[in-house]
């Protein structure tokens, strides 16, 4: 754990150094208007009640953090210091934890503050309230955004060590960012009429609360075999080096 | 030169230890190599390495870019594994036990590997975390090496902004952080200043010496390993042509030269000499004779020969064995690009 932390310490120092923080301080500030306050506004109540806002949830972050992890190999061998770090005694599976534990604590804690910041969103511009999410869906919305990120940093890290160039690890995960998310929209064109109508009428109509639980569970047997498959491909022997 | 031959190398010089209370005549070289080798996809970039370096050597790989010495440090700190052929490094196997040796190697590799966005200090700190160094070590170690490569002052600086020689002075003081037994240098100066070179060479001697430290260096310069090294190999498309000290490179692969100024060296001595049965070659040099003797060639004949010419000869100097004649005598020796280009730092390099 304190090589994890090693890295972890390493990669929240890059970012928080004077000429990153801006940048980092810019980027968080934008998401989080776009998120907290936009989005609630644009959607009203449904941005809390309506089942299929957890899709959003679980997109968002997962879509932010991979962008994050495209840097995280590939980044380090375009910038010269991933052979350094492979010739140190750091262990492989800290090198990968440390740089997925990094997406994650800063992804999932900016998405997190949304969540308070959309709520004071809503009650100002729907009347009727106070409008407070109950505790479970809390909850479950937590766990859909740490699975979500969790995932998305497992397939950054995989993808981003055998990418040649941080643009290439972006572009392999901006697709799999989209085909993830649209892949179940055609399954489910795909399937008999009945459970079809079904489907769409659970996340239409259901508890947002079950959606949630439901979308943390698929995310969570997701990010198990990713983050255990990024595990046992980072080997320093694998890694193409320039 | 057969590349299955042990280059073994006895001769550290006094004073210098890789590791505290291992000295003495048992001591296990540093590096041993034997029959290494690695393919890449349509070349062979390592071809049967033997070799063992003592511990407290500077040890200088030379070659040309490609010739596979970058390759070499790999093998060694088990970033890429041999297709053949083992190694030992500290006593242990970079394939299997890989970890352990990395935990006692520094390492600059071709680019210094600095965090650029970090500080100086910052950077040395990380590698003193990852070393599992306590922080009142590191804290002390930091103001140390700093000192030592004269950036103490720069130490809040962020290391994008500085030179080349800068980041190559910190990326040294980095390698040391951890007193490691062995560090490996994938060409330290390349890229500097012929100041800058000069600085980080004499840093790099008073470092290895103080820090009794093994330095495995790679360099296509070379006055630099001529410098620097107690002992030299040189190799050439992945084969170890030779190891010795510079000057028994110099001395074994270079046929004797003179250098003889006076009055009277025209054209038609130099055609004269050319028929000499102990004369390889002649020429003229900035107004000098520049002479290559056969070997056990005797120069006082010669001499009186000029003399009976006319020359009016004032001197007659030795030259040559120098490591760059050595050098570029086995590149020749072992069917080498006759194209081969030095630098006039004396690099193998265009």
């Amino acid at each position: 754990m304190r090589d994890v932390g090693t890295v972890l310490w390493k990669e929240l120092k890059e970012l928080s150094s004077t000429d990153g923080a801006w940048v980092t301080l810019t980027t968080i500030i934008v998401f989080m208007l776009f998120v907290g306050v936009v989005i609630p506004w644009l959607l009203g109540l449904a941005w809390l009640q309506a089942p299929w806002s957890v899709v959003m949830w679980a997109w968002i972050p997962f879509f932010v953090v991979t962008t994050v992890t495209a840097d995280s190999v590939a980044g380090e061998r375009e910038r010269r210091t991933l052979e350094t770090l492979l010739a140190t005694r750091l262990p492989d599976a800290a090198i990968v934890m440390g740089k997925v534990m990094a997406a994650v604590v800063g992804v999932w804690s900016v998405t997190v503050l949304c969540l308070p910041l959309g709520t004071v969103t809503i009650n100002l511009v729907v009347p009727g309230g106070p409008h407070i999410p109950p505790v479970s869906q809390v909850g479950a919305l937590l766990a859909v955004v740490l699975f979500a990120s969790t995932l998305g940093a497992a397939l950054g890290v995989l993808v981003s060590m055998r990418a040649d160039s941080v643009r290439q690890a972006q572009q392999t995960l901006a697709i799999s960012a989209i085909a993830l998310f649209l892949g179940p929209i055609v399954i489910i064109r795909l399937l008999p009429g009945e459970w079809t109508r079904d489907l769409v009428s659970a996340m239409l109509l259901g508890s947002p609360v079950r959606s949630a639980v439901v979308l943390a569970g698929i995310l969570a047997l997701g990010t198990a075999p990713l983050l255990g498959l990024a595990l046992i491909r980072f080997r320093r022997r694998r890694i193409p080096l320039r | 030169m057969n590349a299955d031959t042990v280059h073994r190398l006895a001769a550290v010089p006094a004073g210098r230890d890789g590791d505290a209370g291992d000295s003495g005549a048992s001591t296990p070289p540093a590096i041993v190599a034997r029959r290494l080798t690695r393919d890449f996809p349509g070349v062979r970039a390592l071809d049967n390495l033997t070799l063992e370096v003592p511990r407290g050597a500077i040890f200088g790989f030379l070659g040309r870019n490609g010739a596979g010495k970058t390759t070499t440090i790999r093998l060694l700190l088990g970033l890429i594994e041999p297709t053949g052929g083992e190694a030992l490094v500290l006593g242990h196997d970079p394939v299997r036990a890989s970890a352990a040796v990395r935990r006692r190697c520094g390492v600059l590799l071709e680019h210094p590997g600095l965090v650029e966005r970090l500080t100086a200090a910052d950077n040395l700190d990380l590698y003193g975390r990852i070393w599992r160094m306590r922080k009142d070590m590191r804290v002390a170690r930091i103001e140390e090496l700093l000192q030592r490569v004269g950036l103490w002052e720069r130490r809040e600086d962020r290391v994008r902004d500085w030179s080349r020689g800068m980041k190559q002075k910190l990326a040294i003081a980095r390698a040391l952080m951890h007193r490691p037994s062995l560090i490996f240098l994938d060409e330290p100066t390349a890229g500097l200043d012929p100041v800058s070179a000069a600085e980080l060479r004499d840093d790099l001697l008073r470092l290895a010496s103080r820090e009794r430290v093994t330095v495995f260096l790679t360099t296509h310069n070379l006055a630099e390993a001529e410098r620097l090294c107690d002992l030299v190999g040189v190799i050439r498309d992945g084969r170890l042509l030779s190891v010795g000290s510079p000057s028994e490179i110099g001395a074994r692969f270079t046929e004797p030269r003179l250098r003889i100024q006076g009055i009277g060296l025209t054209e038609n001595v130099v055609e004269l000499l050319r028929a000499r049965q102990e004369v390889d070659a002649v020429e003229i040099v900035n107004g000098h004779l520049l002479v290559s003797l056969r070997p056990g060639a005797r120069v006082p004949p010669l001499v009186s020969f000029l003399v009976r010419l006319g020359v009016q000869v004032e001197e007659v100097t030795r030259v040559g064995n120098t490591l760059e004649d050595g050098v570029l005598s086995l590149f020749h020796e072992g069917g080498g690009a006759p194209e081969l280009p030095l630098r006039a730092a004396g690099g193998l390099d265009a």
